[in-house]
């Protein structure tokens, strides 16, 4: 669990973090969202203790940051950073094995590690010599997420981690990464200014401007009740509704039975790709089938649109 | 023959390539004939009775000549490269400016000063030339130590602290690595510098390659002159090829900079 208290942080005479007050539970994938500036990087980086707070305290695991030697409070802490931050001296495998090896463990037990890491990530084992400058901008940051995951720590930050890739890579390494939260009982602090990404991710969210949390709750939540015009505003505004179908599994509106629709539409895909293939197909009734392509049954576009569950 | 030949054109192939080993060769023929090219010196210095220089072996003073520079870099190497790690360090960044300023202070004090400050203290030999050639070969190595720790990206560097890496590791696995090519630089520039003023070590009294240039600017035989600068420079030169070799070592190992 982490924890905040009361915490605040000066930089220079203005206040990046005000009276801010924070728990994370174990196992969540909590997003801190909110504009440029809003000071979400700096709460990220109180839990590691890379920056001191000047009021109030932080708890990691049950105990005060302050108390805990610093170098060993990061090695059980994954921490991955925009731009990847590999060390362009070493290859790639020597960056995922940078923790390991500050943990002292065994030779054989890195190399196994490596490759255990490696085919989690999906990582092409061609790549592992190659050193970061050979690598595309998202195999950076795959091998950075590997390198957060090596020591296998239950907690990893986060911050802005996809910020700067292609839409493409940044979509699958987002499936990449809730599919390994969803495997394991990790929590992950997750920073972003992208509010797709963050409903996408989230289990857990907060909303921050101005150093202070504006709001905290499930995504869900947070779009359906935003707690001020700022929230509204920054949650979607105007594309409120479709973010919201985006949250949403087909599963939710499926109708069990035989269907007569054509095409089918996976079970677990969101509410929002099932109007677009509606959309697409000028169809209003899609198939619905599992992952293994069995026929579940159908959803239909009417019932999307008088949908009243609200997550 | 035809072997011969084409054996003969593998050499000279290899020769042309880099003009390191000829360089080298030039050096090493100096140090060691230099009795032979008497009869050159006597025909561009005719009427001089003693066209080469004789009071100590060419090797001797290569040698001498090399131990100053070589003792007088090592310490600026470890007082430049202290220095510029201590300044980039959060307890001592406050001393950046001052470093900077004592360091081109040295840089700016002409050696031959410096020479005749130290020589009441130290008194005559090498030991006032090291000093001179030290202080003059900090700024360089300062300054490239400076650069070079500085041209690290703040994300690695924050990534490494982020993962649990101490101070020292930090320093010594990420920083001083990608500095590397910096510092190099800049020692490559401090030794080729102090190998031509290291000349000055002699009128201090030390052995140097200086030896036959002072002695034959006193006594107004050019020929000393030209046999002591000729060595110099072809040092200089193939030291500098030698750091030019170490420099691509290092990039083709991978080490160093980030591409």
């Amino acid at each position: 669990m982490i924890e905040l208290r009361n915490v605040s942080k000066i930089f220079g005479g203005a206040p990046a973090v005000s009276d801010l007050s924070l728990t994370i539970e174990n196992g969540a994938f909590f997003v801190l969202a909110g504009p440029s500036g809003c000071g979400k990087s700096t709460v990220l980086r109180m839990i590691n203790a890379l920056i001191a707070p000047d009021r109030g305290d932080v708890f990691v695991r049950g105990e005060n940051v302050q108390a805990y030697d610093p170098e060993k409070l990061r090695r059980g802490i994954g921490y991955v950073i925009q731009s990847a931050g590999l060390f362009p001296h070493w290859t790639a495998a020597d960056n995922i094995l940078a923790v390991p090896r500050l943990l002292k463990w065994s030779p054989a037990k890195c190399a196994a590690r490596l490759d255990e890491i490696a085919a989690l990530l999906r990582i092409d084992l061609a790549l592992l010599d190659r050193y970061p400058r050979q690598l595309s901008g998202g195999q950076q940051q795959r091998i950075g997420i590997a390198r957060a995951l090596a020591a296998d720590p239950d907690m990893i930050l986060m911050d802005e981690p996809f910020a700067a890739l292609d839409p493409v890579s940044r979509a699958a390494l987002q499936d990449e990464l809730r599919g390994i939260h969803a495997r394991s009982a990790k929590t992950i602090v997750f920073v972003t200014h992208d509010m797709d990404e963050a409903l996408r991710l989230a289990t857990g969210m907060a909303v921050m401007r101005n150093g202070q949390l504006v709001q905290t709750g499930d995504p869900a939540s947070i779009l359906l009740t935003p707690a001020d015009d700022f929230v509204h505003e920054f949650v979607g505004g105007e594309n409120l509704q479709l973010r919201l179908l985006d949250l949403l599994p087909v599963r939710k509106l499926l109708k069990p039975g035989k269907t007569r629709a054509i095409g089918a539409i996976a079970a677990d895909a969101s509410l929002k790709t099932a109007l677009n293939v509606m959309l697409a197909r000028k169809c209003s009734v899609l198939g619905v089938e599992d992952a293994l392509g069995a026929k579940l049954g159908e959803v239909t576009l009417d019932d999307i649109v008088a949908r009243r569950d609200g997550g | 023959m035809v072997v011969d030949r084409r054996a003969l054109l593998t050499i000279v192939t290899r020769l042309s390539r880099g003009p390191g080993l000829w360089l080298t060769i030039a050096l090493l023929s100096a140090m060691f004939l230099m009795a032979r090219v008497a009869p050159l010196m006597r025909w561009l210095f005719p009427g001089d009775p003693r066209p080469v220089y004789t009071r100590a072996s060419f090797f001797e003073l290569t040698l001498a000549h090399v131990e100053l520079v070589a003792f007088s870099s090592l310490a600026a190497a470890v007082i430049g490269i202290g220095l510029g790690i201590f300044v980039t360090r959060e307890s001592g960044r406050e001393f950046a400016a001052m470093a900077g300023a004592i360091a081109a202070i040295g840089q700016t004090f002409p050696p031959v000063a410096v020479l005749a400050l130290t020589i009441p203290v130290l008194g005559y030999g090498a030991a006032p030339a090291l000093v001179a050639l030290c202080l003059y070969a900090i700024f360089p190595v300062i300054a490239a130590t400076i650069t070079g720790l500085e041209a690290v990206p703040s994300s690695v560097s924050e990534a490494a602290q982020g993962m649990g890496f101490s101070p020292r590791d930090v320093l010594l696995k990420v920083e001083l690595p990608l500095a590397f090519p910096f510092i190099l630089a800049g020692l490559r520039n401090a030794v080729i510098i102090n190998i031509g003023t290291a000349a000055i070590a002699s009128a201090a009294g030390a052995l140097s390659l200086g030896s036959p240039i002072i002695e034959g600017l006193s006594a107004s035989n050019p020929a000393y002159v030209l046999e002591g600068a000729a060595v110099v420079a072809l040092l200089a030169m193939v030291t500098d090829r030698g750091f030019a070799w170490i420099e691509d070592r290092a990039r083709k190992s991978g080490g160093g900079q980030p591409g």
